[in-house]
């Protein structure tokens, strides 16, 4: 026990609060009271092997922090100190990168570039405020530790948000078949395609190539439980509920829908929103969150699920009911999005018309990256025909804006990520959108399609990575640095 | 050239059967004479397999081949309408309703004859087993290649048949071990055979 809690004097004993979260993630009951004040949390997070068996047949031998996939859910206040101590039994070396978080470059979790990774049975002590607000995460920045189950959510509440009468933490993730992860990282895609009908990923693949998605799924969680087994999350009428939701999948876009509501979007990668969007189902890419709300108006019963076009994706659902619903059959959406509202980054973003150009300001630094590579049977996807670590970085000083260009010619979407920034996408496909979207991680549509970003480098100096979110293309080499200077 | 010979005694007596009790139903019950296409497209996008396996051979959710021998159309509507958790209501249409009752009630390979292809179609060694079904191919479908010799039977085991990126055709490699008089048998349903035989060089 004592290596898993430290106390010290300022800190507070995560018992209430880590280990008791760690449970309402499993349970999917609402998150406990907020995080106690006080200079600093302290927790201890431990890497190993875990036996995972979500559902009957399927059992896994993946890798959990402190035995739990997701890992703990993590709640600290806006300008709380966070003491990690990080062990490492994952049998190999580790880090965990804190994603979203603008943070001291040490502490970023990249091996080898802002940290020698801590060995097998070594340690390393994450120390840091965490910040912005918002609903992040932490995951393990050592292929394939992200798919095997080394992730989990951090909440840095904001005092000034809106009040929720329960604020939910729902990190949806897959299994991995081994196989096909081996065969992906060799270029060759075993498993079917299972984009939902009538998602944009689906309509980018050419006929011949509708048979192959990269990496096969086995089974399907919401918060480390597969449907009927997840744990019903009772609502009560007149209750305004607050959803986290992440998508943990390292290379399937994920999409979100519950039946009989919609969904009022708030923040993007933890980021506020411009203004809140309605829809019926939230997009998120690999690592992308979203806060979504929704309001019960009547009693019932209604699956939460994320949509897909694999047999088993209904598995990844969770019964909202109110009280004496528990019984009752749910509400369910086909695994389709055909006629249905989404959330994309136009409609949030108030995307113009076609041609229409950011606004102007000054740039520092532009740079653009042609996004290639991933043919079949070929391992390299390339930024500016370059696999890392030959790709070349961004140049820049401290207070420089920024402008970061993408143009993707290979057939699928990149889910970009930079390290330790949020910025701005300003443009799409050729369409400026009124109000720049606040985002860590942002799809980059396939097939020539474009997407502008802005951001002021204003972070702690240091090498921040930016690499696709997919675990396949990142080690395909689809991945950069911002270099201050 | 090899011969084809597909026999569909077995099968054809029950595809006959099927369809009489689809006959006799279809001037009362209002759920018969759905469309089984359209009904396709509905369980493909509504993830029904996932619940009651691969080719409905049963799962979290039951068996649902051969349902149409067990419950009336309007009884098989009522499932689907009033579902019993952990199964979803999604909310379908009677049209809907009516479509996926039509697609669940042809789920033992239809009636019409079954088509078995060989390919090559003079194999020495390994050969693709291809099987089209009239309806929709049956979740429980199996090949075996056998052949006699004297008074014993050869056989690689019944292995199960796959689905291809044709709707209707199943398919599956088989291994002839050595050159002889063998015979492709493919089973599914219950207790329908076909036997093909063949003549496999050395
Ligand atoms: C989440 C899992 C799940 C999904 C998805 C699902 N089912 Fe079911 N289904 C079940 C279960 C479990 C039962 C048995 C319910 C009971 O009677 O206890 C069932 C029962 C049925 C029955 C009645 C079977 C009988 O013999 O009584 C039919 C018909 C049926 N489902 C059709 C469908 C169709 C069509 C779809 C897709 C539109 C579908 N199911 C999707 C789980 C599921
Ligand atoms: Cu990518």
């Amino acid at each position: 026990m004592a290596d898993r809690l430290t106390l010290s004097r300022g800190a507070v004993l995560l018992g209430g609060v880590s280990l008791a979260a760690a449970m309402s993630v499993r349970r999917l009951s609402p998150l406990q009271a907020p995080a106690a004040a006080s200079e600093a949390v302290e927790v201890t997070l431990t890497a190993a092997p875990r036996l995972f068996a979500p559902f009957a047949g399927i059992s896994y031998q993946g890798l959990a922090y402190n035995g739990s996939i997701p890992g703990p859910l993590l709640r600290v206040r806006q300008g709380q100190r966070l003491r990690v101590r990080y062990v490492n039994r994952s049998g190999g070396e580790s880090t965990i990168h804190w994603h979203g978080m603008i943070l001291p470059n040490a502490m970023d979790g990249v091996p080898n570039l802002t940290q020698p990774p801590a060995p097998d049975g070594g340690t390393f002590l994450y120390d840091f405020v965490p910040q912005p607000a918002g609903t992040r995460w932490y995951h393990s920045h050592v292929f394939p530790q992200l798919i095997k189950g080394l992730f989990g959510m951090i909440i840095v509440e904001d005092p000034h948000d809106e009040h929720a009468d329960q604020d939910l933490a729902l990190v949806f993730h897959d299994v991995a078949k081994a196989a096909s992860v081996d065969a992906a990282m060799r270029g060759i895609s075993t498993a079917p395609m299972v984009d939902p009908f009538g998602s944009p990923e689906r309509r980018a693949m050419g006929p011949e190539e509708k048979m192959g998605d990269e990496v096969g799924y086995a089974a399907h969680c919401i918060n480390g439980a597969s449907y009927p087994k997840t744990a019903p999350i009772l609502v009560r009428v007149g209750q305004r509920i607050r959803l986290r939701i992440l998508n943990a999948n390292p290379t399937q876009t994920r999409y979100v829908r519950l039946a009989g509501h919609t969904l009022r979007v708030t923040h993007s990668d933890g980021n506020p929103l411009p203004q809140p969007v309605e829809v019926e189902a939230l997009r998120l890419g690999a690592a992308e969150r979203y806060d979504a709300w929704f309001e019960v108006n009547k009693p019932g019963a209604w699956l939460l699920q994320g949509l897909s076009a694999d047999p088993m994706a209904f598995q990844q659902a969770v019964v909202v009911h109110t009280p004496g619903m528990e019984g009752a059959t749910p509400l369910g959406s086909a695994q389709s999005l055909e006629g249905v509202r989404s959330f994309t980054y136009e409609l949030a973003g108030a995307a113009q018309a076609l041609g229409t150009r950011p606004r102007v300001e000054r740039v520092d630094v532009r740079r653009s990256y042609v996004l290639g590579g991933g043919r079949y049977g070929s391992e390299r996807w390339t930024m500016n025909g370059e696999v890392w670590p030959n790709t070349a970085g961004v140049i820049v000083r401290r207070g420089d804006r920024v402008e970061v260009r993408f143009t993707n010619k290979t057939d699928m979407h990149h889910p970009m990520h930079l390290h330790g920034h949020v910025f701005e996408i300003v443009e799409i496909g050729g369409r400026a959108l009124r109000d720049p979207l606040p985002k860590d991680t942002a799809l980059v549509d396939p097939n020539g399609g474009t997407m502008t970003w802005r951001f002021r480098a204003d972070s702690p100096p240091g090498r921040w990575l930016l690499h696709c979110h997919n675990e396949i293309h990142m080690m395909g080499g689809l991945m950069t640095a911002v270099e201050y200077r | 050239m090899r011969r084809f010979l597909v026999v569909l005694a077995a099968a054809a007596a029950t595809a006959l059967a099927a369809l009489s009790v689809a006959h006799a139903h279809a001037a009362s019950d209002p759920y018969s004479g759905g469309d089984a296409a359209s009904g396709a497209k509905l369980i493909q996008s509504s993830g029904c397999e996932g619940c009651h396996g691969a080719g409905f051979t049963g799962g979290l959710g039951p068996k649902l081949i051969g349902i149409e021998k067990r419950l009336t159309p309007a009884q098989i509507a009522a499932k689907i309408k009033s579902p019993a958790p952990p199964m979803p209501n999604f909310g379908f249409t009677d049209k809907q309703v009516a479509d996926l009752v039509a697609y669940l009630s042809g789920l033992d390979g239809g009636t019409g004859k079954p088509v078995v292809k060989i390919v090559p179609p003079q194999p020495s060694g390994e050969a693709m087993v291809l099987v089209t079904f009239t309806g929709t191919p049956p979740g429980d479908a199996q090949v075996q290649a056998s052949m006699k010799m004297g008074t014993m039977q050869h056989g690689t085991g019944w292995t199960p048949l796959q689905k291809t990126a044709d709707p209707h055709t199943l398919a599956a490699k088989v291994f002839f071990a050595m050159a002889g008089e063998w015979t492709v048998q493919v089973r599914y349903g219950s207790g329908q055979e076909i036997d093909v035989p063949l003549n496999v060089d050395g």
